[in-house]
């Protein structure tokens, strides 16, 4: 009997339980993670822009610049040409 | 105000005390449930343009709420298991305070006991606990729980069952170590 007693005072310990309303701060809480989580669609124009303009500034390098084989060719045909002379 | 945001609110201030509440039965810690709060309405505003109705949002809040508490439950146990055998942690009162009960709905009288339930209540499966929590603390008949647990209503009933009859043998065994004592 005393058992018994025993488990059901544990087990209806809980009942009435009452509902608790949380922190007031709480939703200010969760806008702020948010709004940390979120990327605004500036930030996205402006990253996509950025990766644009490398791109855009790599194949202007690539193609403005003439390859160094045909450079030091062009040195070479200059200076044989200047004095016709291969031997000094 | 977009209508994302409004739906938003509105959602949050239909369901922040049911959330809370489930969060609470589960983890007995008001800055635990806190946490776990706040994750489900980061989750429910990512996926509120995608929520489709094919179950109630209610359910569709229970759900998330269920599995986020059961998830940081896992989380806390494998800590404390790295705290027990591997090295000690840097913030050592805080794997502590993990297990302290704090459960603010419950009256001052009951306190103790309710202490010693929830006890037994964490030793039980996912599902039984689940079930017992949403049966005795929410006050959900076994329909609706069936529809959260996405079971049948007979599962649940047979849970609801192995569940109270666990306690009661956990239970009794407290009663005869308190008597030794």
């Amino acid at each position: 009997m005393e058992r018994e007693n025993f488990i059901n005072e544990i087990l209806n310990s809980v009942d009435g339980i009452a509902k608790v309303t949380p922190n007031e701060v709480l939703f200010q809480k969760i806008e702020q993670r948010i709004q940390e989580t979120t990327v605004s669609p500036r930030t996205l124009w402006l990253v996509a822009a950025s990766i644009a303009a490398l791109i855009a500034l790599n194949l202007l390098l690539v193609s403005g610049k003439p390859s160094s084989g045909e450079s030091e060719m062009a040195s070479l045909e200059h200076s044989i040409n200047k004095n016709n002379q291969l031997y000094k | 105000m977009s209508s994302k945001n409004s739906d938003f609110i509105s959602i949050y201030n239909q369901y922040n005390v049911l959330i809370y509440n489930i969060a609470l039965h589960y983890l007995q810690n008001v800055e635990d449930a806190e946490e776990i709060t706040q994750d489900v309405f980061i989750q429910v505003y990512q996926f509120l343009t995608e929520f489709k109705s094919n179950s109630s949002i209610k359910t569709w809040l229970y759900r998330i709420t269920i599995n986020k508490s059961l998830d940081y439950i896992k989380h806390k146990k494998r800590a404390k298991r790295f705290f027990i055998f591997g090295k000690k942690s840097e913030n050592e009162n805080e794997i502590n305070n993990l297990s302290n009960f704090e459960h603010p709905g419950i009256a001052m009288v009951n306190k103790e006991n309710a202490r010693i339930l929830f006890q037994i209540v964490n030793e039980l499966t996912e599902n039984q606990k689940t079930a017992f929590i949403l049966t005795k603390l929410d006050g959900l008949s076994n329909p609706e729980i069936a529809e959260i647990m996405n079971t049948s209503i007979s599962s649940v009933e047979s849970l609801i069952f192995r569940a109270k009859a666990s306690l009661k043998e956990k239970l009794s065994t407290k009663f005869e170590n308190y008597r030794k004592k």
